[in-house]
């Protein structure tokens, strides 16, 4: 058994979810994380909304979006990439 | 092998969203790896695992062999849900939040090397926050005093407080 204590913080909470979500981090991991979802509210809101994220946008392709909503996307993150937004 | 679960409101996994029937028996998806397989507490795992709602329930659940024993839980490939332990509910959550914090102030008092901003800290979680939070901040509080072991032997404190308030064999 490792010896590593069951400490995880919203941080650390924040850096696994994607891999929690897709179901690719290891047992101890995914019982750490759950432990701190027992008691950590804001984590379960964090969570529920990762999860609305996924919901909504895994439909989402390339084709689905049309041109003009494609380049304002792109437009925002450009400027978010430049320190704009 | 007898163990023990909590669960949402209504018998529902809190993280499965699996609402579970009474003494029926329910099984892992077909070829299902030990990662599914459906987990549930020794008395030593219950601590880690108290929820924050004030809904939640705790069940006596059987497990079918083969058993496999993880850090923090057991898992199995099929379980049922006996009965559930009538004695877990809000008034024990008051009264183990209140233990958390007094059992925090006695280790902060009895602290020496640590910053007490730091151990104040821990007593004002476990103060302010649910049970289980409490249970959290009280274990890191005897991790920071004293180490590795003195967590561990604070949450195994938790576990017999837990077993013998709830009667649980």
């Amino acid at each position: 058994m490792t010896s590593a204590p069951p400490h995880l913080t919203c941080q650390h909470l924040v850096e696994l979810v994607t891999e929690y979500l897709e179901g690719k981090l290891s047992h101890d991991d995914r019982s750490r994380l759950e432990q701190h979802l027992c008691f950590c509210d804001s984590c379960v809101k964090y969570l529920e909304q990762m999860r609305q994220v996924l919901r909504a946008t895994g439909r989402l392709t390339e084709e689905s979006i049309t041109p003009e909503a494609q380049e304002k996307l792109l437009d925002v993150f450009r400027k978010w990439k430049a320190g704009g937004a | 092998m007898i163990a023990w679960k909590f669960l949402e409101a209504g018998r529902v996994g809190p993280f499965s969203g699996f609402r579970w029937p009474v003494d029926e028996w329910v099984s892992a998806p077909e070829g299902a790896g030990e990662d599914r397989w459906i987990h549930a507490c020794r008395p030593s795992d219950l601590p880690y695992w108290v929820p924050a709602s004030p809904t939640a329930e705790l069940w006596r659940v059987e497990l079918d062999a083969p058993v496999v024993a993880h850090r923090w839980q057991v898992a199995s490939p099929r379980a049922r849900l006996l009965e559930p332990v009538v004695a877990w509910g809000p008034a024990v959550e008051r009264e183990l939040r209140r233990e958390c914090s007094a059992q925090a102030r006695r280790l902060a008092a009895g602290a020496s090397g640590v910053e007490p901003a730091v151990t104040a800290q821990y007593v004002q979680t476990a103060d302010t926050w649910n049970a289980g939070c409490g249970m959290f901040a009280l274990a890191q509080l005897a991790r920071t005093i004293g180490g590795d072991a003195a967590g561990d032997a604070e949450r195994a404190r938790q576990a017999r407080w837990l077993a013998e308030r709830l009667e649980l064999e």
